[in-house]
C-alpha cells in the first residue's frame, strides 16, 4: 500500500506521493498546530507535491510514550514533542525538566551543540531516531509562569507554596530545594486544585494560562522562565535516509523555517493574551529576578551530577 | 489420549487459577498503594513520585492475568444469536474454526510481543524509570496462557468428544 | 479505504461466528496492520499501552464499590428506606424501584452491579408483595440504566479517556440527565398504574416514624452517595480518589453494619476482576483497533462520507443517534464507545456539539442499547437471575423502551440539561 520510493524518483513512472506521518500532541487550531501545518505545507511545496505530510493533531495517534514506540518501530515517521521524553533514551535528556538550569534559550543550544549534546544525537540514532529541526528554533511556552493566589514577587514568597507541578522527580526536589510543596496534579486537574486551595499556584507556559482559566482563580502572574521549551521533530531515522539529499534537506528546511514561523505567531498571540487576562480577570503580572533560584540549585545540580543522574560536563557549559 | 487431554486440562486449571490469585493480589495492592498516596498527598502535602507508574503496572498485570481466567470460564462476551441457530454438526465446526483462528491470532500476538519485548529492553518509564518490559510482558504471559486454554479447549471438542463416543 | 472494508467486515464475520468480541476486535486490527505493511509490534504495543492508563485506575475500584455494597448490607438498607419514602405512592415498589437506583448509582459505577445487585432485592421484594416478575424484572433493568449516568460512572471514564475530556466534569454533567431518567421513569410507573395497565398490588400506608426509623437504621448507607458526590462536585476528590473513597467507604459501612465477611470481600474482588478485567482488556483492544484505523484516517473519511449526507445538525444527530441505537442492539456499550468515539468525536466537533454532551448522549445510547434485543447484556442479567426468558423480559420493557427514548432526544437536543451543571460548578 505504501508506494516505493524509489518509483517516485523515477522520472517515466508517474509520481505517487510519499506520505509522512506525524504525530503532535496540539491541537490543530494551536499556535504549535499552526506550525505543524506550516511544515506540511512547506515540505509539500518544496518537494513539488513528492512528499505529503500528514499531521494527526491532539494525540490522535497516543501519548508520547506510545508514539516514540511507534516511532521506533517504524509505523509512524515524525512525532513533535519536547525532548524530555527522549530521557527513557538517555538521562541526559532530563535536563530539560531541570528548573532554571539554562539561563536562556542560546545557552541551551550550546548545550545541544556541545560534545555531550552531540553524544545525546548519536545515542539517538542508535535507538533509530533522529532529531530534524536542528536550529531548535520552534519555541514552546515561550516563557514559564507561575499563576499564584498570592502575589509572588522573591524567593520568600515561594517558601511553604503547595504548587502543583507534573510527576517529574528531579523538577520536584528542585522546587522542594527552593521551599515549595511541591504536589503532583494532572494538568486538566489543574484549575479545580486551584480553586479549592488544594495547591495555592500552578507552574504553566505563559501561552497557556488564558486558555486554562488560571487567573479566573488564581489572578497574580509571575515570570520565572524556569524552562528554556522547544519542540523537537522526532523522525525515525531509516526512513529519513530513505530519502534522496535534496529531500532530506528540504525536511530539515522545512522544519526550521515552521520553528521561526512559530516563535514569530507566539509572541503576539502571548501578548493579547494577557491583555484578556488584564482586563477580564483582572489579573497582575511580576517580573522577578530568578538568579537566586539558580544560586540555591547550583548545589542541587551538583547533587545530580554526583550521583550520575546527568553527565559530568553539562554543569561546565551552564555556568560557564 | 483421554488421559492426556484430561491431565493437561487439569495443569491448565492450575495455571488459570494462580493467574487469578496474583490478579487479585494486584488489586489489593492497587487499591492500598493509592490509598496511602492519597493519605500521605493530604497529610504531609508531599506526593509519591512513583505512585503512577506503579499502579499502572499493578493494572496492567491485573488485567491480563485475570484475563486468562475470563476467557477460561467462558465468561468472554460474545454474541451467540446467529451461532445457536446452527445445528449442532455446524456448531461443532464452527467451534473447531473459531479456535484455531483465535490460536492463530495469539500465536501471531506471542511473537509480536516477544518482539516488542526485545525493542523495548533497557528503557523505562519516563518518572520512575521502570523498565518498560515489566509492562509489555503481561501481554505475552496472557497470549500464552489463552493460547494453552484454546488448545486444551480445541482437545476437548475433538478428542474427548470423538474418543468418548 | 480498502483496509477499513477489510477491517469492519472481518470485524462482522468474527462476530458472527461468535469469537469473543475483544478478540475480534484484536484479529480485525491484525488485519488492518497486515494490510496496511506496519510491523506487528505496533499490536502487542497499542494493547498494553491502551490498559496502561491512570485515568482508568477508577474502573475496579467503582466496580468493586457496587459488589462492596452488594455484599456489605448497604444495598438492603437504601431499598429500604427508599420503601418507606416512596412505597405509598402510585405505581408502589416500582417508584421505589427508581429511588432505590438512583441512591445506589451515587456510588455505584455500572449498571450490572445496579441489576444483579440491587436487582434481585429489588425483583425479590416486588414477587412478595404480588408484583408480576416479567413487570418487576422490566423496572429494575430500566432504573439500573441510571446507574451510570448519575455519577460515579465507568462509561463516562472511558469515554472521558477516548474523549480527552475532563472526568469530573462530565461526572458532574451526568448529575441532571441522571435524576431526569429517573423523573421520567417514575411519571411512566405512574401513568402505568393509574391506567391500570400492569398489576399493582395494595400499598402500604405512609408511615413518617418508619422512613425516620429506615433513615436511622441506613444513614451511613445513604450517606455514601453524598460522600462520594460531594467529594467530586467541591474538587476536594480526583475521580481516582473518589473510587478509592468508595471503596474504603464501603468497607467501612460494611463493617458497622457487621454483615460484610472476608469470604463477601474475597467474592467482591473476584467479580470485581470478573468485569474490570474483562472491560480493561476490551480497552486495549480497542485502542489498538482505534490506533489503525485512526492511522489510516477512517475517521476523516466517515466524516466526510456523513457531512456529505447533509450539513443539518439536527438531522446528523438524529442519524447519529439512530445508528448508535442500532448498534447497541448488537454491540456492548464498552466497544461501542472504544470504536465510535473516535470516528464519532470530530464531527461532534465539527457540529458545535458540547463533548461532555455527547458524552452523556453516547452513554445513555449504548446503555438502552443493553436493555434491548438481539444481544444485550442488561437482558442476560435479568434472565439469569429471574429465570425469565429473554422475550418475555423484551415484551415487559417495552412500556419504558419509549419513554428511555424520549429523555434522550431531550437530552440530545436541549444541551442545557447537562452543560449547565457543569458550567455553574467550573465556571
Ligand atoms: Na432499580
Ligand atoms: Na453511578
Amino acid at each position: 500500500k505504501e508506494p516505493n520510493i524509489q518509483s517516485t524518483t523515477n522520472e517515466n513512472t508517474p509520481k505517487e506521493p510519499v506520505i509522512i506521518k506525524m504525530g503532535t500532541k496540539m491541537s490543530e487550531e494551536s499556535i504549535e498546530g499552526q506550525g505543524f501545518k506550516k511544515f506540511a505545507e512547506l515540505v509539500e511545496e518544496r518537494t513539488k507535491g513528492e512528499i505529503i505530510v500528514q499531521v494527526y493533531p491532539s494525540e490522535q495517534l497516543g501519548d508520547a510514550m506510545t508514539q516514540l514506540d511507534n516511532l521506533q518501530l517504524g509505523t509512524q515517521d515524525i512525532y513533535c514533542e519536547g525532548a524530555a521524553y527522549l530521557s527513557r533514551y538517555d538521562k541526559d535528556f532530563g535536563v530539560e525538566s531541570i528548573p532554571f538550569l539554562f539561563k536562556d534559550h542560546d545557552t541551551k543550544r550550546e548545550f545541544y551543540y556541545s560534545e555531550i549534546g552531540q553524544k545525546l544525537s548519536e545515542n539517538l540514532i542508535e535507538n533509530g531516531l533522529k532529531i530534524i529541526n536542528d536550529k531548535r528554533n520552534f519555541i514552546r511556552g515561550p516563557y514559564n509562569v507561575i499563576v499564584s493566589k498570592k502575589p509572588i514577587k522573591s524567593i520568600e514568597d515561594v517558601k511553604g507554596l503547595r504548587l502543583r507541578t507534573f510527576d517529574s522527580e528531579i523538577y520536584m526536589k528542585a522546587w522542594d530545594k527552593l521551599g515549595a510543596n511541591p504536589i503532583v496534579i494532572a494538568w486538566t486537574e489543574a484549575y479545580l486544585a486551584l480553586k479549592q486551595n488544594t495547591v495555592d499556584a500552578v507552574t504553566a507556559p505563559i501561552s497557556l494560562v488564558y486558555n486554562m482559566k488560571f487567573t479566573e482563580v488564581a489572578p497574580y502572574v509571575t515570570t520565572t522562565n524556569e524552562f528554556r521549551q522547544d519542540v523537537i521533530f522526532i523522525m525515525n531515522n531509516d526512513r529519513f535516509e530513505s530519502f534522496t539529499e535534496v529531500q532530506r534537506q528540504i525536511i530539515i528546511d522545512s522544519a526550521n523555517d515552521a520553528g521561526d514561523y512559530v516563535t514569530e505567531q507566539i509572541n503576539g498571540f502571548v501578548e493579547s493574551e494577557i491583555e484578556r487576562m488584564k482586563s477580564e480577570h483582572n489579573a497582575e503580572f511580576y517580573e522577578m529576578d530568578t538568579e537566586p533560584f539558580r544560586e540555591i540549585l547550583v548545589e542541587f545540580y551538583q547533587e545530580l551530577e554526583d550521583k550520575g543522574e546527568i553527565s559530568e560536563g553539562i554543569l561546565g557549559i551552564v555556568f560557564e | 489420549m483421554d488421559k492426556l487431554v484430561s491431565n493437561f486440562g487439569k495443569k491448565i486449571k492450575q495455571i488459570v487459577d494462580i493467574q487469578m490469585l496474583i490478579s487479585v493480589i494486584a488489586l489489593v495492592l492497587l487499591i492500598l498503594i493509592n490509598a496511602y498516596e492519597i493519605f500521605v498527598r493530604n497529610t504531609f502535602d508531599k506526593s509519591i513520585i512513583w505512585i503512577q507508574d506503579i499502579s499502572i503496572l499493578l493494572m496492567v498485570w491485573m488485567v491480563f492475568l485475570g484475563f486468562s481466567k475470563i476467557v477460561y470460564n467462558k465468561n468472554t462476551i460474545r454474541i451467540t444469536v446467529v451461532y445457536d441457530k446452527f445445528p449442532s454438526i455446524i456448531k461443532s465446526f464452527l467451534d473447531c474454526f473459531r479456535f484455531i483462528v483465535i490460536i492463530i491470532f495469539f500465536i501471531i500476538l506471542s511473537f509480536a510481543s516477544y518482539k516488542l519485548i526485545v525493542s523495548q529492553y533497557g528503557q523505562g518509564t519516563t518518572t520512575a524509570s521502570i523498565p518498560l518490559v515489566y509492562y509489555t510482558s503481561a501481554v505475552l504471559v496472557n497470549a500464552i496462557t489463552i493460547i494453552l486454554i484454546y488448545i486444551n479447549e480445541f482437545m476437548k471438542t475433538t478428542i474427548l468428544r470423538q474418543g468418548g463416543r | 479505504m480498502e483496509i477499513g472494508a477489510l477491517i469492519l467486515f472481518s470485524f462482522i464475520i468474527l462476530i458472527i461466528l461468535s469469537v469473543p468480541i475483544s478478540i475480534s476486535m484484536g484479529i480485525a486490527t491484525m488485519l488492518g496492520i497486515f494490510a496496511s505493511d506496519y510491523v506487528f509490534e505496533v499490536l502487542p504495543l497499542m494493547i498494553s499501552r491502551g490498559t496502561s492508563n491512570y485515568a482508568l485506575i477508577a474502573i475496579p475500584y467503582f466496580v468493586l464499590a457496587g459488589n462492596l455494597m452488594n455484599t456489605g448490607g448497604i444495598t438492603n438498607r437504601i431499598f429500604e428506606f427508599s420503601n418507606t419514602l416512596l412505597g405509598h405512592i402510585k405505581g408502589g415498589l416500582a417508584q421505589v424501584n427508581v429511588l432505590a437506583s438512583m441512591i445506589f448509582s451515587g456510588i455505584s459505577g455500572t449498571a450490572a452491579a445496579d441489576a444483579a445487585g440491587l436487582g434481585l432485592v429489588e425483583i425479590n421484594a416486588m414477587t412478595d408483595k404480588g408484583y408480576e416478575k416479567s413487570f418487576s424484572t422490566a423496572i429494575t433493568l430500566a432504573s439500573s440504566i441510571i446507574g451510570p449516568i448519575i455519577p460515579p460512572s465507568v462509561p463516562f471514564l472511558i469515554y472521558a479517556v477516548l474523549a480527552n475530556v475532563s472526568v469530573g466534569k462530565l461526572f458532574v454533567a451526568g448529575i441532571i440527565p441522571g435524576v431526569l431518567v429517573g423523573f421520567i421513569l417514575m411519571a411512566t410507573n405512574y401513568y402505568l398504574a393509574a391506567k391500570k395497565k400492569v398489576k399493582i398490588p395494595e400499598a402500604e400506608p405512609f408511615e413518617l416514624i418508619k422512613v425516620i426509623k429506615a433513615f436511622k437504621n441506613g444513614f451511613f448507607a445513604l450517606l455514601a452517595p453524598v460522600v462520594l458526590l460531594g467529594g467530586i462536585m467541591s474538587g476536594l476528590a480526583t475521580p481516582t480518589e473518589a473510587g478509592i473513597i468508595a471503596v474504603l467507604y464501603s468497607l467501612l459501612v460494611g463493617y458497622i453494619y457487621k454483615e460484610l465477611t472476608l469470604e463477601g470481600i474475597i467474592n467482591a474482588l473476584r467479580y470485581t476482576i470478573y468485569s474490570a478485567a474483562l472491560i480493561m482488556f476490551l480497552i486495549g483492544m480497542g485502542k489498538a483497533l482505534g490506533w489503525v484505523t485512526t492511522a489510516e484516517r477512517l475517521p476523516i473519511l466517515a466524516s466526510e462520507f456523513l457531512f456529505g449526507l447533509t450539513n443539518n445538525k439536527i438531522l446528523l444527530l438524529l442519524i447519529i443517534n439512530v445508528f448508535l441505537i442500532i448498534l447497541g442492539m448488537v454491540l456492548d456499550g464498552v466497544t461501542i464507545s472504544l470504536i465510535m468515539v473516535p470516528i464519532l468525536l470530530p464531527i461532534i466537533k465539527t457540529l458545535g456539539v458540547n463533548t461532555l454532551q455527547f458524552g452523556v448522549i453516547l452513554t445513555l445510547n449504548t446503555l438502552i442499547g443493553s436493555a434491548t434485543p438481539p444481544v444485550g447484556v442488561g437482558l442476560f442479567i435479568m434472565s439469569s437471575i429471574t429465570d425469565l426468558s429473554l422475550p418475555q423480559i423484551v415484551k415487559s420493557f417495552i412500556p419504558y423502551f419509549i419513554p428511555l427514548v424520549i429523555a434522550l432526544i431531550l437530552i440530545t437536543y436541549i444541551p442545557f440539561i447537562t452543560t449547565w451543571l457543569p458550567s455553574i460548578i467550573f465556571p
